[in-house]
Protein backbone atom coordinates (compact mmCIF):
# COMPACT_ATOMS: atom_id res chain seq x y z
CA UNK A 1 0.00 0.00 0.00
CA UNK A 2 2.74 2.58 -1.13
CA UNK A 3 0.71 5.69 -1.40
CA UNK A 4 1.24 7.62 -4.64
CA UNK A 5 0.93 11.00 -3.95
CA UNK A 6 2.83 12.03 -7.60
CA UNK A 7 -0.38 11.86 -9.23
CA UNK A 8 -2.03 15.89 -10.01
CA UNK A 9 -4.59 15.98 -7.23
CA UNK A 10 -8.12 16.30 -8.71
CA UNK A 11 -10.00 19.40 -7.82
CA UNK A 12 -11.88 17.84 -5.19
CA UNK A 13 -8.69 16.64 -3.56
CA UNK A 14 -7.45 20.13 -3.71
CA UNK A 15 -10.42 21.41 -2.04
CA UNK A 16 -10.68 19.53 0.38
CA UNK A 17 -6.47 19.91 1.78
CA UNK A 18 -7.46 23.94 1.19
CA UNK A 19 -10.74 23.20 4.15
CA UNK A 20 -8.80 20.73 6.29
CA UNK A 21 -4.92 22.47 5.79
CA UNK A 22 -5.87 26.39 5.05
CA UNK A 23 -9.00 27.50 6.30
CA UNK A 24 -7.92 25.38 9.90
CA UNK A 25 -5.99 28.29 10.72
CA UNK A 26 -8.46 31.32 9.77
CA UNK A 27 -8.76 32.05 13.81
CA UNK A 28 -4.95 32.02 14.39
CA UNK A 29 -4.26 34.35 11.27
CA UNK A 30 -7.16 36.71 12.74
CA UNK A 31 -5.66 36.61 16.16
CA UNK A 32 -2.15 37.81 14.78
CA UNK A 33 -4.08 40.32 12.57
CA UNK A 34 -6.22 41.84 14.66
CA UNK A 35 -2.86 42.82 16.89
CA UNK A 36 -1.31 43.52 14.56
CA UNK A 37 -3.39 46.10 12.70
CA UNK A 38 -5.25 47.36 15.65
CA UNK A 39 -8.46 46.97 14.47
CA UNK A 40 -10.70 44.21 14.10
CA UNK A 41 -12.28 44.81 10.59
CA UNK A 42 -9.50 45.86 8.71
CA UNK A 43 -7.86 41.93 10.09
CA UNK A 44 -11.33 40.43 9.12
CA UNK A 45 -10.82 41.58 5.47
CA UNK A 46 -6.77 40.97 5.86
CA UNK A 47 -7.66 37.69 6.55
CA UNK A 48 -10.14 36.95 4.01
CA UNK A 49 -8.15 38.46 1.33
CA UNK A 50 -5.76 36.35 2.48
CA UNK A 51 -7.24 33.04 2.04
CA UNK A 52 -8.91 34.62 -1.32
CA UNK A 53 -5.00 34.81 -2.04
CA UNK A 54 -4.31 31.18 -0.66
CA UNK A 55 -6.58 29.79 -2.72
CA UNK A 56 -5.73 31.19 -5.83
CA UNK A 57 -2.26 30.08 -5.29
CA UNK A 58 -2.75 27.07 -3.77
CA UNK A 59 -1.59 24.81 -6.66
CA UNK A 60 1.80 26.25 -5.56
CA UNK A 61 1.76 25.26 -1.93
CA UNK A 62 3.95 22.59 -1.57
CA UNK A 63 1.95 19.71 0.73
CA UNK A 64 4.84 18.66 2.38
CA UNK A 65 5.73 22.34 3.88
CA UNK A 66 4.14 24.22 6.59
CA UNK A 67 0.72 25.30 5.99
CA UNK A 68 0.42 27.73 8.57
CA UNK A 69 3.63 29.68 7.80
CA UNK A 70 3.19 29.94 4.37
CA UNK A 71 -0.12 31.55 5.10
CA UNK A 72 1.15 34.03 7.66
CA UNK A 73 3.92 35.04 4.60
CA UNK A 74 0.71 36.17 2.61
CA UNK A 75 -0.56 37.50 5.47
CA UNK A 76 1.70 39.58 6.24
CA UNK A 77 2.88 41.36 3.14
CA UNK A 78 -0.79 42.11 2.41
CA UNK A 79 -0.85 43.76 6.17
CA UNK A 80 3.03 45.57 5.05
CA UNK A 81 1.05 46.51 1.97
CA UNK A 82 -1.86 48.23 3.51
CA UNK A 83 0.41 50.10 6.31
CA UNK A 84 2.59 51.29 3.10
CA UNK A 85 -0.34 52.64 1.42
CA UNK A 86 -1.75 54.23 4.84
CA UNK A 87 1.59 56.04 5.36
CA UNK A 88 1.34 57.00 1.54
CA UNK A 89 -1.93 58.72 2.30
CA UNK A 90 -1.89 60.60 5.31
CA UNK A 91 1.87 61.92 5.44
CA UNK A 92 1.74 64.48 7.76
CA UNK A 93 -0.60 62.55 10.14
CA UNK A 94 0.94 59.83 12.81
CA UNK A 95 -0.81 56.38 11.57
CA UNK A 96 1.33 54.13 13.66
CA UNK A 97 -1.99 51.86 14.30
CA UNK A 98 -3.49 51.90 18.09
CA UNK A 99 -2.00 49.39 20.33
CA UNK A 100 -3.94 45.86 20.98
CA UNK A 101 -5.64 46.43 23.96
CA UNK A 102 -7.17 49.40 22.54
CA UNK A 103 -9.40 48.29 19.71
CA UNK A 104 -10.63 45.01 22.19
CA UNK A 105 -14.54 45.39 22.33
CA UNK A 106 -14.11 44.13 25.95
CA UNK A 107 -11.85 44.97 29.18
CA UNK A 108 -9.70 41.56 29.75
CA UNK A 109 -8.97 40.40 33.16
CA UNK A 110 -5.41 40.37 33.77
CA UNK A 111 -3.11 39.76 36.20
CA UNK A 112 -1.28 43.14 37.64
CA UNK A 113 1.94 41.79 35.95
CA UNK A 114 -0.12 40.61 32.40
CA UNK A 115 -0.91 44.30 32.22
CA UNK A 116 2.01 45.69 32.39
CA UNK A 117 3.55 43.52 30.05
CA UNK A 118 0.84 44.39 27.73
CA UNK A 119 1.62 47.69 28.26
CA UNK A 120 4.43 47.69 27.44
CA UNK A 121 4.50 45.95 24.56
CA UNK A 122 1.65 48.24 23.05
CA UNK A 123 4.19 51.02 23.15
CA UNK A 124 6.87 49.13 21.47
CA UNK A 125 7.26 50.41 17.73
CA UNK A 126 5.19 48.35 15.57
CA UNK A 127 8.23 46.48 14.14
CA UNK A 128 9.26 45.24 17.09
CA UNK A 129 5.44 44.31 18.41
CA UNK A 130 5.45 42.16 15.44
CA UNK A 131 8.74 39.70 15.59
CA UNK A 132 6.99 39.22 19.48
CA UNK A 133 3.63 38.37 18.12
CA UNK A 134 5.46 36.00 15.41
CA UNK A 135 8.25 33.83 17.31
CA UNK A 136 7.16 34.33 21.35
CA UNK A 137 3.65 34.30 20.51
CA UNK A 138 3.04 32.19 17.92
CA UNK A 139 6.36 30.27 17.99
CA UNK A 140 7.65 31.24 14.16
CA UNK A 141 11.33 29.85 14.13
CA UNK A 142 13.93 32.97 13.23
CA UNK A 143 13.93 31.52 10.00
CA UNK A 144 10.49 31.46 9.13
CA UNK A 145 10.06 35.08 10.68
CA UNK A 146 12.84 35.87 8.72
CA UNK A 147 10.96 34.83 5.20
CA UNK A 148 7.51 36.35 6.22
CA UNK A 149 9.23 39.97 6.94
CA UNK A 150 11.61 39.72 4.27
CA UNK A 151 14.59 40.27 6.70
CA UNK A 152 17.61 38.65 7.29
CA UNK A 153 17.73 36.23 9.97
CA UNK A 154 20.05 38.10 11.53
CA UNK A 155 17.86 40.78 12.07
CA UNK A 156 14.91 38.65 13.60
CA UNK A 157 17.79 37.84 16.47
CA UNK A 158 18.42 41.17 17.41
CA UNK A 159 14.89 42.89 16.65
CA UNK A 160 13.72 40.40 19.09
CA UNK A 161 16.53 40.73 21.76
CA UNK A 162 15.96 44.21 21.52
CA UNK A 163 12.39 43.96 21.75
CA UNK A 164 12.73 42.14 25.22
CA UNK A 165 15.39 44.04 26.44
CA UNK A 166 12.69 47.39 25.74
CA UNK A 167 10.04 45.28 27.48
CA UNK A 168 12.52 44.50 30.59
CA UNK A 169 13.60 48.28 31.13
CA UNK A 170 9.66 49.20 31.20
CA UNK A 171 8.46 46.13 33.02
CA UNK A 172 10.70 46.62 36.05
CA UNK A 173 12.52 50.53 35.38
CA UNK A 174 14.62 50.21 38.38
CA UNK A 175 16.63 47.45 36.95
CA UNK A 176 20.02 48.41 36.60
CA UNK A 177 21.41 47.39 33.60
CA UNK A 178 24.94 45.53 35.03
CA UNK A 179 25.25 43.02 32.74
CA UNK A 180 25.48 45.54 29.87
CA UNK A 181 28.09 47.23 31.46
CA UNK A 182 30.01 44.69 33.07
CA UNK B 1 35.93 27.25 22.66
CA UNK B 2 35.96 30.96 22.42
CA UNK B 3 35.34 33.00 25.49
CA UNK B 4 32.72 35.43 25.44
CA UNK B 5 32.14 38.38 27.96
CA UNK B 6 29.14 39.10 29.65
CA UNK B 7 27.99 41.42 26.92
CA UNK B 8 28.62 39.45 24.23
CA UNK B 9 26.62 36.35 26.01
CA UNK B 10 24.13 39.07 26.73
CA UNK B 11 23.49 39.64 22.94
CA UNK B 12 22.73 35.80 22.36
CA UNK B 13 20.48 34.93 24.84
CA UNK B 14 16.86 35.43 23.71
CA UNK B 15 18.25 33.46 20.73
CA UNK B 16 19.67 30.86 23.20
CA UNK B 17 15.90 31.03 24.80
CA UNK B 18 14.77 30.20 21.71
CA UNK B 19 16.59 27.29 20.71
CA UNK B 20 17.65 29.12 17.54
CA UNK B 21 21.75 29.11 17.92
CA UNK B 22 23.96 26.30 16.81
CA UNK B 23 25.06 23.54 19.06
CA UNK B 24 28.60 25.32 20.11
CA UNK B 25 27.47 28.87 20.81
CA UNK B 26 24.97 26.92 22.57
CA UNK B 27 27.44 25.30 24.66
CA UNK B 28 29.00 28.43 24.74
CA UNK B 29 25.87 29.74 26.55
CA UNK B 30 25.22 27.35 28.76
CA UNK B 31 29.18 26.98 29.89
CA UNK B 32 29.04 30.64 30.85
CA UNK B 33 25.62 30.24 32.54
CA UNK B 34 26.77 27.80 34.47
CA UNK B 35 29.38 30.20 35.84
CA UNK B 36 28.13 33.93 35.82
CA UNK B 37 25.52 34.55 38.37
CA UNK B 38 24.82 37.71 36.65
CA UNK B 39 23.86 36.63 33.15
CA UNK B 40 21.82 33.65 34.41
CA UNK B 41 19.40 36.55 36.17
CA UNK B 42 19.52 38.72 32.62
CA UNK B 43 17.74 35.09 31.27
CA UNK B 44 15.56 35.09 33.98
CA UNK B 45 14.63 38.58 33.48
CA UNK B 46 14.30 37.71 29.61
CA UNK B 47 12.22 34.43 30.74
CA UNK B 48 9.77 36.22 32.95
CA UNK B 49 8.85 39.09 30.22
CA UNK B 50 8.29 36.01 27.55
CA UNK B 51 6.43 34.08 29.74
CA UNK B 52 4.00 37.37 30.61
CA UNK B 53 3.65 38.52 27.11
CA UNK B 54 2.76 34.88 26.16
CA UNK B 55 0.11 34.62 29.48
CA UNK B 56 -1.46 38.04 28.71
CA UNK B 57 -1.97 37.74 25.20
CA UNK B 58 -3.17 33.93 26.01
CA UNK B 59 -6.03 35.46 28.28
CA UNK B 60 -7.22 38.02 25.84
CA UNK B 61 -7.60 35.12 23.11
CA UNK B 62 -9.45 33.37 25.55
CA UNK B 63 -11.77 36.29 26.66
CA UNK B 64 -12.33 37.48 23.11
CA UNK B 65 -15.03 35.18 21.84
CA UNK B 66 -15.42 37.12 18.94
CA UNK B 67 -12.95 35.16 17.20
CA UNK B 68 -14.96 32.01 17.00
CA UNK B 69 -17.73 33.94 14.97
CA UNK B 70 -15.50 35.74 12.65
CA UNK B 71 -13.31 33.20 11.81
CA UNK B 72 -16.64 31.04 10.78
CA UNK B 73 -17.96 33.90 8.85
CA UNK B 74 -14.28 34.79 6.81
CA UNK B 75 -14.45 30.83 6.51
CA UNK B 76 -18.19 30.65 5.00
CA UNK B 77 -17.30 33.70 2.49
CA UNK B 78 -14.33 32.19 1.27
CA UNK B 79 -15.80 28.79 1.17
CA UNK B 80 -18.70 30.57 -1.07
CA UNK B 81 -16.07 32.45 -3.80
CA UNK B 82 -14.61 29.00 -3.87
CA UNK B 83 -18.08 27.65 -4.79
CA UNK B 84 -18.22 30.16 -7.47
CA UNK B 85 -15.07 30.05 -8.99
CA UNK B 86 -13.16 26.73 -8.62
CA UNK B 87 -10.39 27.38 -10.24
CA UNK B 88 -7.50 27.69 -8.24
CA UNK B 89 -5.72 30.00 -10.55
CA UNK B 90 -5.06 30.40 -14.78
CA UNK B 91 -2.04 28.46 -14.03
CA UNK B 92 -3.70 25.94 -12.38
CA UNK B 93 -4.21 23.24 -14.76
CA UNK B 94 -0.65 23.13 -16.27
CA UNK B 95 1.37 23.51 -13.46
CA UNK B 96 -0.40 20.58 -11.37
CA UNK B 97 2.68 18.39 -11.54
CA UNK B 98 4.31 16.37 -8.90
CA UNK B 99 6.42 19.70 -7.96
CA UNK B 100 3.47 19.78 -5.21
CA UNK B 101 3.23 17.26 -3.96
CA UNK B 102 5.44 14.00 -2.29
CA UNK B 103 7.47 11.68 -5.17
CA UNK B 104 6.85 8.77 -3.48
CA UNK B 105 9.76 5.48 -4.52
CA UNK B 106 8.45 2.53 -3.85
CA UNK B 107 9.76 0.55 -0.67
CA UNK B 108 10.92 -2.84 -1.22
CA UNK B 109 11.22 -4.28 2.17
CA UNK B 110 7.47 -3.46 3.47
CA UNK B 111 4.65 -2.36 1.82
CA UNK B 112 3.45 -0.20 4.69
CA UNK B 113 5.89 2.94 4.09
CA UNK B 114 5.67 5.61 2.63
CA UNK B 115 8.85 7.59 1.75
CA UNK B 116 8.58 11.38 1.62
CA UNK B 117 10.72 13.68 -0.69
CA UNK B 118 9.48 17.25 -0.63
CA UNK B 119 10.04 20.02 -3.17
CA UNK B 120 10.96 22.77 -1.53
CA UNK B 121 9.37 25.93 -3.45
CA UNK B 122 7.74 28.93 -1.24
CA UNK B 123 6.18 31.36 -3.94
CA UNK B 124 4.39 34.61 -3.38
CA UNK B 125 3.65 36.73 -6.04
CA UNK B 126 3.14 36.86 -9.19
CA UNK B 127 6.53 37.37 -10.84
CA UNK B 128 7.05 33.92 -9.16
CA UNK B 129 4.21 32.28 -10.49
CA UNK B 130 6.31 32.41 -14.18
CA UNK B 131 8.90 30.96 -12.33
CA UNK B 132 7.28 28.25 -10.75
CA UNK B 133 5.62 27.33 -13.82
CA UNK B 134 9.23 27.24 -15.83
CA UNK B 135 10.38 25.18 -12.91
CA UNK B 136 7.12 22.59 -13.44
CA UNK B 137 7.67 22.40 -17.16
CA UNK B 138 11.15 21.59 -16.68
CA UNK B 139 10.75 19.06 -13.76
CA UNK B 140 7.37 17.04 -15.78
CA UNK B 141 10.40 17.13 -18.94
CA UNK B 142 13.13 15.77 -16.24
CA UNK B 143 10.36 12.80 -15.26
CA UNK B 144 10.34 11.96 -19.23
CA UNK B 145 12.96 10.59 -18.69
CA UNK B 146 13.12 9.03 -15.89
CA UNK B 147 15.00 11.10 -13.99
CA UNK B 148 13.74 11.43 -9.88
CA UNK B 149 14.08 14.79 -8.78
CA UNK B 150 14.61 14.91 -5.18
CA UNK B 151 15.30 18.57 -2.74
CA UNK B 152 16.94 18.00 0.19
CA UNK B 153 14.47 20.29 2.11
CA UNK B 154 11.73 18.34 3.62
CA UNK B 155 8.22 18.57 5.85
CA UNK B 156 9.12 20.76 9.06
CA UNK B 157 8.49 18.41 11.75
CA UNK B 158 10.33 16.62 9.90
CA UNK B 159 13.42 18.52 10.23
CA UNK B 160 12.76 19.35 13.30
CA UNK B 161 13.59 16.32 14.29
CA UNK B 162 16.99 16.58 12.44
CA UNK B 163 17.56 19.55 14.10
CA UNK B 164 16.89 18.41 17.96
CA UNK B 165 18.54 14.90 17.39
CA UNK B 166 21.99 16.54 16.94
CA UNK B 167 21.45 19.69 19.33
CA UNK B 168 20.34 17.45 22.29
CA UNK B 169 22.72 14.62 21.25
CA UNK B 170 25.75 17.78 21.71
CA UNK B 171 24.05 19.04 25.13
CA UNK B 172 23.58 15.93 26.63
CA UNK B 173 27.20 14.36 25.96
CA UNK B 174 28.23 17.95 27.26
CA UNK B 175 27.35 17.27 30.55
CA UNK B 176 26.21 20.30 31.00
CA UNK B 177 22.58 20.25 29.38
CA UNK B 178 19.57 21.74 30.94
CA UNK B 179 18.01 18.34 30.73
CA UNK B 180 19.62 17.23 33.59
CA UNK B 181 18.09 15.88 36.82
CA UNK B 182 14.98 14.62 35.38
CA UNK B 183 13.82 10.97 36.83
CA UNK B 184 13.74 8.56 34.38
CA UNK B 185 11.28 6.45 36.03
CA UNK B 186 8.67 9.18 36.79
CA UNK B 187 8.48 10.69 33.49
CA UNK B 188 7.92 7.06 32.00
CA UNK B 189 5.19 6.40 34.74
CA UNK B 190 3.71 10.09 34.22
CA UNK B 191 3.55 9.28 30.19
CA UNK B 192 2.16 5.68 31.14
CA UNK B 193 4.84 3.89 28.48
CA UNK B 194 6.94 1.47 28.78
CA UNK B 195 10.78 1.83 27.28
CA UNK B 196 10.88 0.33 24.07
CA UNK B 197 13.53 -2.30 24.43
CA UNK B 198 15.97 -2.35 21.90
CA UNK B 199 18.71 -4.57 22.91
CA UNK B 200 18.17 -6.98 20.55
CA UNK B 201 19.08 -4.64 17.65
CA UNK B 202 22.01 -3.61 19.61
CA UNK B 203 20.63 -0.15 20.35
CA UNK B 204 21.22 0.89 23.93
CA UNK B 205 19.19 3.07 25.60
CA UNK B 206 21.07 5.70 28.13
CA UNK B 207 18.45 8.63 28.77
CA UNK B 208 15.42 10.59 28.29
CA UNK B 209 14.06 13.92 29.16
CA UNK B 210 11.04 16.22 27.79
CA UNK B 211 11.78 17.81 24.43
CA UNK B 212 10.30 20.23 22.12
CA UNK B 213 10.56 19.39 18.40
CA UNK B 214 8.93 22.32 16.33
CA UNK B 215 7.56 23.69 18.93
CA UNK B 216 5.56 20.43 20.05
CA UNK B 217 6.48 18.97 23.36
CA UNK B 218 8.02 15.34 23.52
CA UNK B 219 9.50 12.98 25.39
CA UNK B 220 12.80 11.98 24.54
CA UNK B 221 14.17 8.34 24.71
CA UNK B 222 17.65 8.60 24.37
CA UNK B 223 19.55 5.56 22.55
CA UNK B 224 23.14 4.57 21.47
CA UNK B 225 23.97 2.24 18.39
CA UNK B 226 27.77 1.59 19.35
CA UNK B 227 28.85 5.10 19.13
CA UNK B 228 26.08 6.59 16.72
CA UNK B 229 23.51 8.11 18.55
CA UNK B 230 19.39 6.91 18.07
CA UNK B 231 16.52 9.38 19.27
CA UNK B 232 13.20 7.85 19.68
CA UNK B 233 10.96 10.74 20.54
CA UNK B 234 6.68 9.92 21.84
CA UNK B 235 4.58 12.56 21.66
CA UNK B 236 0.54 13.22 22.01
CA UNK B 237 -2.45 13.95 20.20
CA UNK B 238 -1.24 17.55 18.97
CA UNK B 239 2.02 16.01 17.63
CA UNK B 240 0.27 14.23 15.43
CA UNK B 241 -1.67 17.69 13.95
CA UNK B 242 1.54 18.99 13.69
CA UNK B 243 2.44 16.07 11.40
CA UNK B 244 -0.68 16.45 9.61
CA UNK B 245 0.56 19.77 8.14
CA UNK B 246 2.60 17.79 6.64
CA UNK B 247 0.92 14.32 5.84
CA UNK B 248 -3.32 15.72 5.61
CA UNK B 249 -4.28 11.96 5.94
CA UNK B 250 -2.23 10.57 7.74
CA UNK B 251 -2.69 6.55 8.37
CA UNK B 252 -2.16 5.18 11.80
CA UNK B 253 0.29 2.13 11.63
CA UNK B 254 1.53 3.04 8.47
CA UNK B 255 5.84 4.26 8.51
CA UNK B 256 6.59 7.54 6.83
CA UNK B 257 9.97 7.92 6.26
CA UNK B 258 11.91 11.30 5.06
CA UNK B 259 16.14 11.16 4.46
CA UNK B 260 17.63 14.40 5.98
CA UNK B 261 21.46 14.33 5.16
CA UNK B 262 22.89 11.31 6.71
CA UNK B 263 20.00 10.73 8.63
CA UNK B 264 17.03 8.39 8.28
CA UNK B 265 13.65 9.97 9.92
CA UNK B 266 10.72 7.68 10.69
CA UNK B 267 7.05 8.36 11.70
CA UNK B 268 4.53 6.40 12.71
CA UNK B 269 1.56 7.43 14.58
CA UNK B 270 -0.91 4.84 16.56
CA UNK B 271 -4.20 3.70 16.87
CA UNK B 272 -4.46 6.06 19.72
CA UNK B 273 -3.08 8.94 17.84
CA UNK B 274 -0.08 9.40 19.82
CA UNK B 275 3.19 9.90 17.60
CA UNK B 276 6.79 7.86 17.59
CA UNK B 277 9.28 9.44 15.81
CA UNK B 278 12.69 7.89 15.17
CA UNK B 279 16.02 9.60 14.16
CA UNK B 280 19.14 8.14 13.40
CA UNK B 281 22.16 7.08 11.00
CA UNK B 282 19.97 4.01 9.83
CA UNK B 283 18.78 2.32 7.51
CA UNK B 284 15.49 1.72 6.78
CA UNK B 285 15.18 -1.94 7.71
CA UNK B 286 16.18 -0.67 10.94
CA UNK B 287 14.07 1.71 11.30
CA UNK B 288 11.62 -1.02 10.46
CA UNK B 289 13.01 -2.68 12.97
CA UNK B 290 12.92 -0.40 15.65
CA UNK B 291 8.86 0.25 15.01
CA UNK B 292 8.16 -3.33 15.61
CA UNK B 293 9.15 -2.56 19.10
CA UNK B 294 6.95 -0.03 19.93
CA UNK B 295 4.32 0.12 21.79
CA UNK B 296 1.29 1.00 18.93
CA UNK B 297 -1.87 0.29 20.08
CA UNK B 298 -1.08 -2.25 23.46
CA UNK B 299 -2.39 -1.39 26.72
CA UNK B 300 1.25 -0.24 27.55
CA UNK B 301 0.31 2.91 25.23
CA UNK B 302 -1.77 5.31 26.94
CA UNK B 303 -5.46 6.76 27.02
CA UNK B 304 -4.25 10.41 26.59
CA UNK B 305 -0.60 11.43 26.86
CA UNK B 306 -0.28 13.79 30.03
CA UNK B 307 3.17 14.67 28.34
CA UNK B 308 3.55 18.31 29.72
CA UNK B 309 -0.22 18.65 30.98
ZN1 LIG C 1 27.99 36.71 32.36
ZN1 LIG D 1 15.90 16.33 23.36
Amino acid sequence: MTTDYSASPPLTEQLENFESLALLHTQTLLRTATRMCGNASEADDIVQETLLRAWKYWHTFELGSNCRAWLFRIMINLIHRRRESLSSLAEHVSVDEPAMANVLRFEPKLEMDERGALSALNSLPKEYRDIIFLVLVEEFSYKEAAVMLNVPMGTVMSRLHRARQMMKKLICPDQKEDVATA
Amino acid sequence: MNLLNCHQINELLSAYLENELDPTTTLTVANHLEKCSLCERELAFLTNVSNLVRSAVEQIDKQDLSLISRASTINAYVKSQIAINPQTSPQAQTSQTPVNSYTSAETASTNNVVRLNTHQRRLAGGKKILLSLAASLAIVFLSLFAITYYSTTTGPLMSGVARNHQLCNVIELSNIGWHKGHSTENLLEVNNIKLPQLNSLGIEFYNLHPCKVYNAPFLHLMYKKGNKPVSIYYGSENTVAKLKETIPNIVPNKLYLQQESDLQIGAISTLKNNLWLIAGQLTEQEINAITSQLPMNSSSETEQSQLFH
